[in-house]
């Protein structure tokens, strides 16, 4: 039950990234990565991590994509004039599968450690999965949390350095 | 997080925060002088900081080491933003970019390679990588004004998130057959899991060397380095071409040296690399006609000699290797501190026509020039030749022949493009014209390369001793 | 006692330094720049002599000074160190001697030209690369003086940036040098590699290495003898350098630099470092006979093959230039039958009367080119049929081209003539030798004779076919040409008593020059049995033959050069009864030239034209396309659309997975 549930979502989280790269118009490309999003969430919700799923809808697919689509809206971007390179497409499918089923084929012949965690399901079930996050990322990982901050506020600057008017 | 973390990791801490500072201070105060000998000195800082301030500890939260190896790269990596900065006053001057923020990018940058070259943890790598290539995206397009940077900025983003996805596709596997991130835990435990690296391990090196591949430029995913170097401004071309591509080498040969032999199941595939790399830059240079994508291939080819250097897995290997980053980190910033330096209203001279004849006009710069091609060409007496000769001679004893006798054969060919330019400076035209006379900033960095060149050609000894008392 | 021998690169060094920076702006006058260029060398050249003067009043012949150490990387440790040995002292002698004479000729032949600082400062540069080169006592300096040598020429050729010729001759010499080093780099780690990894002994100094050769003796590489390998691999070092078959053709073409360029670098000195290469690592090359018998016929076939070439050339420079890989091939003839000594004494004797023809060719250039300019004419100042008598205009330049011409042919007692004769008898009874690659060396030096009196001819005698509005315009060069000129001259006189054959050394002064190399090659010529051996009454028939061959050679080009053009007119004007006779010999002369001259012109211009121009060229410029098309081909894949490049990318997964996969 729970691999067939894994491998239907997953069929729709391909399509729907297959989607947007091949959709005419900007605002079904970015519905189609909305999509995908929701997708992941599921599978999030599936590995016992209800929190990440929460965020990744509330962040990604809800603030990030809306200010995507609006973006994409306010500059009114047509139906852009992407038929020039469907030769690509084809090579870049043909080499993704390539990649895949190497991939595939390759991991089949090993196997994973199967080494756990010192955190039990039944201890993520009673402290919750929340507060476990929380405790790692200040705790263990705070320095990468930090530097995390970093990153972002690069990004800020970039925006801000990219985007604004000469003074 | 303890005090004593803290002050092991005292030089980032000072770039981080003296580059948050100054983008503050930019937000009130636009004079750009200011500001940028705030960045050179706090770069200095943090360079003085990590050569003096012995950390109390080994290692920083599980995730970075704070051995001597991590500050023999902080510091180089600290001095590179200190002449990042100085080769770009000027431009940033002239092209209106706010200090504040370049300045802080350039800071940034600096920091993440820093923490990048001392990564213990995947974690640590992943997040360290994607800072500075983060400060790059932007310093790259940082001239808005300039079509061809903003191309060159968009080309750099996007592969460069095909790249990261690989580098966290094979985190992941690591992950997944070790059950570890920390570095050489991971490793061990998928040794001893079958004596050797198996399927999933194996994978995961696979994805994070074309990773790696992408960000120092290794054939085949160096297709971009041309493109890029060329639309980006000068100053972040130098930084680009040196301590983006320095500090993933940096992290890789730590964490070879610190895990042991690892590679043995990748020998073949990074051999196949080494070879391709160095041939498809040395043809790919001959047949350029503008000075910036030359050396971009010439970057490519110094690549894939250091991959031999790191193929290798000798501690012979590795001391090599870090020699040969240090000389070309500082032979090919000159080069592209000579460009920005002669940089004006009319841009960057980058085609074959516009050197031609400019020894005549800037003798001095255009000497620096020539030395620092004949460097990079590996001219003998030169650091260029000495860092070729070490890598070459670690290949040697560890068997690698037919390595070397591409590698010989590249730098062969490469000769040929290297006295090209050599000769187009010194060829009378009476069409030559005047660039720019260049500013203090810029004949400081100058000289420091070129005497670098010169004493670590002369001199390996000096910088040789050190490095085997650092590697890990 | 030994250890200033730094000093000796240090000046050229310095002086070089002085001019390239402060040359154009601060110094500006040619005289100082002169003056600081030839006196850098020429201190080198006073220091030498002491050194030189040291080392033969010394017991002991080998010193090594190590000046600071310079790496050590893993188990191997190379020092800044210089070797100096009676080889390199007599290296010293001739690089820093001819050296100076020619810097000092330059500051008269480059006087006026645009770029007279940057002249010297490379000049210098030369000289430098060339001692550290000489002087080095393990491979990689050597390699460093090997390798700027290289650059110095690269750079002296393209001298003339303006004219196309000029970069296209600078281009050639580089490819063609480049092969070369490939060589010589394979060489140098093939043995140090096995030396280290089969023997234990991680060493590039030159010492250890001829130490430990004998180590070397039964190792086996790609199904050959590691030394057998190893030396052909530097051979083909040399063979680059030094313009041998096949890589011969950029020296000729070397000749756009200027004059005193080509004297010093094209003639007396960097054309010579495979040499003294293959001298300098004597011990290796003993060890494989194979190596030292292919070195022998390769130096044999470029001795003559140039030499034909040499007939038909009417560019003055461009004879002189055949002629120089002609003698090289002596050289390298020498070095194949295992007369080292005698390799080293013609080389010194080369430099000196090759000097000296080159710099008198440079003379009679300077002057015509004076005398065209003035006249406002276009003629070919280089080209010999626009000269003829120039004897009585230019007396001193004439006298001392006479006289190399007379020593290069090898007229007794000129120095030409005991170096020559030596390498002859080595060549006929070494051990090593070869009565076949006698008979070619015999005819070669024939040969010799033949066209430098040709060109002598053409150039100083007979009527003057220079155009009548610059005739009197030629006037004899100023003393800074000339001085070098007739010092050079004297030398190329007296040069060759330092190494008087046994047998005709009546006066018992015994073979200097054998005696004082004695520690560089006795050994290996020792332990491998390489010795000539034949009677002294064999060793006088061959001297007094190769005499007169040389003479028939001059014979025969005064013949048809010098007495043709005017003596069947005399004789048919005064002695009519002679006249038949004059008639019939003008017959034979006919038949000769049908027969003879034709023949090996037509042969030289094929040779020149057809297997110069085509062949040769056709491989050079064939490797330069295939890299062209290579080149060419990987640009394609630079679309500069980025989904190409993320597709490469993702190619490039695929063929990492295949590669996982076959594993």
């Amino acid at each position: 039950m729970e691999i067939l549930l894994f491998y239907s979502v997953a069929l729709v989280a391909v399509l729907s990234g297959f989607l947007v790269i091949r959709c005419q118009s900007p605002v079904n490309s970015a519905l189609g990565l909305v999509n995908t999003f929701f997708c992941l969430a599921i599978f999030y919700v599936m590995l016992h991590a209800p929190f990440m799923a929460a965020i990744q809808i509330m962040v990604y697919a809800g603030a990030i994509m809306v200010l995507i689509l609006f973006v994409i809206m306010l500059l009114n971007l047509g139906i852009e004039a992407r038929k020039r390179y469907t030769h690509g497409i084809v090579w870049s499918a043909l080499a993704s599968l390539m990649v895949l089923f190497g991939t595939i084929y390759f991991l089949k012949r090993g196997r994973v450690t199967g080494a756990e965690g010192d955190l039990t399901a039944f201890q993520i079930e009673s402290i919750g999965h929340t507060e476990l996050i929380g405790r790692s990322m200040f705790t263990e990982f705070l320095l990468p949390f930090e530097i995390a901050s970093i990153l972002l506020l690069v990004a800020i600057v970039g925006a801000v350095v990219l985007a604004k008017k000469e003074v | 997080m303890s005090l004593s973390d803290l002050l092991a990791m005292l030089p980032i801490l000072i770039l981080a925060f003296g580059a948050t500072a100054i983008l503050m201070a930019g937000a009130w105060y636009r004079e750009p002088l200011p500001l940028l000998a705030g960045g050179i000195v706090t770069a200095l800082l943090g360079a003085l900081s990590a050569g003096l301030v012995t950390p109390p500890v080994p290692e920083i939260a599980g995730l970075f080491s704070a051995g001597g190896y991590a500050r023999f790269y902080t510091i180089l990596w600290s001095l590179l933003a200190a002449a990042g900065l100085m080769t770009g006053s000027r431009y940033i001057i002239e092209k209106r970019i706010g200090a504040g923020e370049y300045v802080s990018l350039v800071l940034y940058a600096a920091a993440g390679m820093a923490l990048l070259s001392s990564a213990t943890h995947l974690v640590g790598l992943f997040i360290a990588l994607e800072t500075f290539t983060l400060a790059f995206y932007i310093l790259i397009a940082s001239n808005r004004n300039c079509a061809l940077a903003a191309e060159a900025g968009l080309k750099y983003l996007l592969l460069g998130a095909v790249a990261t996805g690989f580098m966290a596709f094979g985190i992941a596997l690591i992950y997944a057959a070790s059950g570890s991130l920390v570095l050489p835990d991971a490793v061990m435990r998928l040794k001893a899991e079958t004596g050797e690296l198996q399927a999933w391990g194996l994978l995961g090196w696979g994805m994070i060397l074309i990773a790696v591949g992408f960000k120092i430029s290794l054939a085949p995913f160096h297709l971009w380095t041309p493109d890029v170097y060329q639309g980006a401004p000068a100053p972040v071309t130098g930084l680009l071409a040196t301590g983006s591509k320095g500090a993933v080498v940096a992290a890789l040969v730590g964490l070879l040296a610190m895990s042991g032999p690892v590679w043995n199941d990748l020998t073949d595939l990074v051999w196949l690399l080494a070879a391709l790399t160095m041939l498809a830059g040395a043809f790919g240079a001959l047949g350029q006609s503008n000075l910036k994508r030359l050396l971009a291939y010439s970057s490519v080819t110094h690549m894939g000699t250091l991959l031999v250097g790191v193929l290798c897995q000798t501690s012979e290997g590795f001391a090599a290797t870090t020699f040969y980053v240090v000389v070309y980190v500082v032979t090919s910033l000159g080069a592209f501190a000579v460009i920005a330096s002669l940089a004006d209203g009319r841009g960057e001279p980058m085609t074959f026509d516009q050197w031609r004849g400019l020894g005549y006009r800037h003798p001095v710069r255009c000497g620096v020039l020539v030395l620092l091609l004949l460097s990079l060409a590996g001219l003998p007496a030169t650091a260029g030749f000495m860092a070729k000769f070490a890598v070459f001679h670690a290949a040697l004893q560890s068997g690698y022949i037919g390595l070397l006798m591409i590698g010989i054969l590249a730098s062969v060919i490469s000769f040929a493009f290297y006295l090209r330019v050599t000769m187009l400076l010194f060829q009378p035209d009476e069409k030559a014209s005047s660039w720019h006379q260049g500013s203090v900033f810029e004949h400081t960095v100058l000289a420091v390369c070129s005497s670098a060149v010169l004493v670590l050609g002369l001199f390996p000894g000096l910088l040789f001793g050190l490095i085997r008392q650092i590697l890990p | 006692m030994y250890d200033k021998l730094w000093l000796i690169p240090f000046f050229p060094l310095v002086g070089s330094i002085i001019n390239g920076l402060l040359g154009k702006r601060f110094i500006k006058n040619e005289k100082i720049i002169g003056a600081i260029g030839t006196g850098a060398i020429f201190l080198s050249f006073l220091v030498s002599c002491k050194f030189f003067y040291q080392l033969v009043n010394d017991s002991v012949k080998i010193h090594e000074t190590v000046v600071a150490s310079w790496m050590s990387v893993g188990n191997l440790q190379v020092d800044w160190g210089f070797l100096l040995d009676p080889l390199s002292a007599v290296m010293l002698m001739v690089v820093c001697g001819v050296g100076s004479l020619i810097h000092l000729y330059s500051i008269g032949y480059m006087h006026g030209e645009e770029g007279f600082y940057r002249f010297f400062c490379y000049m210098n540069l030369f000289a430098f690369s060339m001692l550290m080169l000489v002087l080095g006592n393990n491979a990689l300096v050597m390699f460093v003086g090997w390798e700027g040598v290289g650059l110095c020429s690269y750079l002296l050729i393209g001298y003339y940036f303006e004219k196309q010729s000029a970069g296209d001759a600078a281009k050639k010499a580089f490819v063609m040098n480049r092969v070369g080093d490939f060589g010589f780099l394979l060489g140098l780690f093939t043995i140090f590699w096995t030396l280290g990894s089969k023997h234990g002994v991680w060493t590039i100094n030159f010492v250890e290495i001829s130490e430990k050769a004998h180590l070397l003796s039964g190792d086996m590489i790609l199904g050959a003898g590691v030394t057998t390998v190893a030396t052909l691999c530097f051979f083909l070092g040399a063979t680059g350098k030094s313009a041998q078959l096949p890589l011969f053709t950029w020296l000729p073409d070397a000749m756009e630099g200027p004059t005193p360029v080509s004297a010093l670098i094209h003639a007396a000195t960097m054309v010579t470092a495979g040499v003294y290469m293959i001298g300098r690592m004597n011990v290796l090359f003993a060890m494989s006979p194979t190596t030292m018998m292919v070195v022998a016929v390769v130096g044999a076939l470029t001795a003559i093959f140039a030499a034909t070439i040499g007939f038909a050339q009417n560019d003055i420079k461009r004879v002189l230039a055949y002629s120089t890989v002609s003698q090289l091939g002596f050289m390298f003839v020498a070095m194949g039958v295992g007369a080292f000594t005698a390799g080293i004494f013609h080389l010194m004797t080369h430099a000196f009367f090759k000097a000296c023809l080159f710099l008198g060719s440079g003379s009679v250039i300077h002057a015509m080119h004076h005398a065209l300019h003035h006249a406002h004419l276009s003629d070919d100042a280089q080209d010999m049929r626009n000269m003829g008598g120039l004897r009585k205009k230019m007396p001193i330049t004439w006298a001392t081209f006479g006289i190399s011409c007379l020593a290069i042919s090898g007229l007794p007692f000129f120095s030409g003539f005991f170096s020559k004769d030596e390498i002859l008898w080595w060549t006929f009874a070494s051990t090593r030798g070869s009565k076949v690659v006698w008979v070619i060396v015999v005819v070669a030096a024939f040969m010799t004779a033949f066209y430098m009196f040709r060109c002598l001819y053409m150039t100083f005698y007979g009527e003057q076919k220079t155009n009548p509005k610059a005739k009197d315009h030629v006037h004899e060069s100023p003393w800074v040409i000339t001085l070098p000129l007739v010092v050079l001259a004297g030398l190329a006189t007296v040069g060759g008593f330092v190494g008087i054959p046994h047998v005709i050394d009546v006066a018992h002064i015994g073979n200097k020059l054998d005696q004082f190399l004695a520690p560089v090659f006795h050994h290996s010529q020792q332990l491998h049995n390489i010795e000539a051996h034949g009677t002294a009454s064999t060793e006088i028939i061959l001297m007094i033959f190769s005499v007169v061959v040389a003479l028939v050679g001059i014979g025969v080009a005064t013949m048809m050069y010098l007495k043709n053009p005017d003596m069947p007119a005399k004789f048919t004007a005064k002695f009519s009864k002679l006249h038949r006779w004059v008639f019939n010999k003008w017959y034979v002369d006919e038949a000769y030239d049908v027969l003879f001259v034709n023949t090996t012109k037509k042969l030289g211009i094929f040779c020149w034209r057809g297997f110069d121009v085509n062949v040769i060229d056709g491989i050079v410029n064939g490797l330069a396309k295939l890299i062209g098309a290579i080149s060419t081909a990987l640009r394609h894949t630079q679309t500069g659309q980025f989904h190409n490049y993320a597709l490469t990318m993702v190619f490039g997964t695929v063929v990492m997975l295949a590669i996982f996969i076959l594993n």
